[in-house]
């Protein structure tokens, strides 16, 4: 079930597992990766790209976000930040679909 | 085994099936990968300078100048030959479609590649000269030089999307035995765009899809998951959207990690 706040947005936090919706398009051009909805495409950075290969619908954010801290050496808490922003922008263009994990208190 | 190429020449020189002017006769199919049966036939092409005059009602329609294909049927030694004939400028135009200018065109006249273009595209990496072979090579070597390998990709995954979709929209409506053929269709579609993007292409043959992974045993797919999938060995009837889901899942990480 999709997390959504009051205005339709969709709500990412450390919690949130990202999955693949069934008709999501992904295209890999020569290294570029490119993702795209019904009618929304994007082209990922290498390490969007990076952490859209860690999205099966069980890793929540903060489990991605402890890989892309180690892989690109950075600080747990700006990846956790990237991540959310990412999916936000995705979700709502139905790209990935967030919920929450089920392990959350 | 493949077949013996060395009399297909003399062959069609005794039935009249070749004009004066050729430039090259090559074989291709089952018989020529070494996967043929007794029953299999001989695919044999012949580039012609002009177009063949058929002695049979079969043709073809492509998207090229001339605009069809002519054919002949013979039987040798008990076997059926299928002779398709192409006439040279008609090879070429399907050569510069497939350029990589044309590919990397937004309205490139990759786009307008017909079935049997596609089938030429498909067979040529594995043909069988009759003759001494140079024009393959030449051709091949134009093959590797071109977008041959992204357009047979793409084509593949531009298939899987669309029956992605399809299952998609089949599961939301609560069709589920539809999405479930759509599914498997993408799956199949999906496997095609990875197995071209290893160099063993064949989309329109779907028969040998097993052998070519078998060929491949790709790390991304190993064979034994693929044939897992193939024959849907994981399918519980009582909850088949976890199937779907699962092979879709198969299909987007080909689509990810395939490289156009």
């Amino acid at each position: 079930m999709t997390h959504e706040d009051n205005a339709g947005h969709v709500t990412v936090g450390p919690g949130s597992v990202a999955s693949l919706p069934l008709n999501v398009k992904i295209r890999n051009h020569r290294g570029k990766t490119v993702v795209g909805g019904y009618e929304h495409f994007f082209e990922l950075t290498d390490s969007a790209a990076y952490i859209w290969r860690q999205i099966d619908g069980t890793r929540t954010v903060s489990d991605i976000a402890a890989l892309i801290a180690k892989e690109y050496d950075i600080d747990q808490e700006s990846a956790t930040q990237d991540i959310v922003d990412l999916f936000a922008e995705l979700a709502a263009h139905e790209v990935v679909k967030i919920a929450e994990s089920d392990s959350q208190p | 085994m493949t077949y013996d190429m060395s009399g297909v020449v003399a062959e069609l020189e005794r039935r009249k099936l070749l004009p004066e002017h050729y430039d090259t006769v090559f074989a291709s199919g089952s018989l020529i990968r070494g996967w043929g049966n007794p029953t299999s036939d001989l695919d044999v092409h012949v580039v012609t300078r002009d177009a063949w005059t058929s002695g049979i009602d079969e043709t073809n329609h492509v998207a090229l100048e001339p605009n069809t294909l002519q054919y002949e049927q013979i039987f040798v030694a008990g076997r059926r030959w299928d002779i398709e004939y192409w006439t040279a400028s008609q090879v070429e135009q399907v050569l510069a479609k497939a350029s990589t200018e044309q590919f990397d065109d937004d309205q490139g006249a990759w786009r307008t590649l017909s079935y049997h273009e596609i089938a030429l595209l498909e067979r040529l990496p594995y043909a069988a000269a009759a003759d001494s072979g140079a024009w393959l090579e030449a051709v091949r070597g134009r093959l590797a030089d071109s977008a041959h390998r992204s357009i047979l990709i793409v084509n593949s995954l531009k298939q899987a999307d669309s029956y992605t979709e399809d299952a998609a929209g089949q599961i939301a409506r609560g069709d589920v035995h539809s999405a479930v053929i759509a599914s498997r269709t993408a799956f199949n579609h999906a496997v095609d765009a990875l197995t071209a993007s290893l160099g063993q292409f064949g989309s329109l043959w779907p028969k040998w899809r097993a052998r070519r992974m078998q060929i491949l045993d790709p790390e991304l797919l190993p064979f034994e998951e693929y044939w897992a999938i193939e024959t849907m060995r994981s399918f519980d009837p009582e909850n088949p959207q976890k199937w779907i889901e699962q092979t879709i899942a198969v299909c987007q990480t080909i689509s990810t990690e395939v490289s156009v």
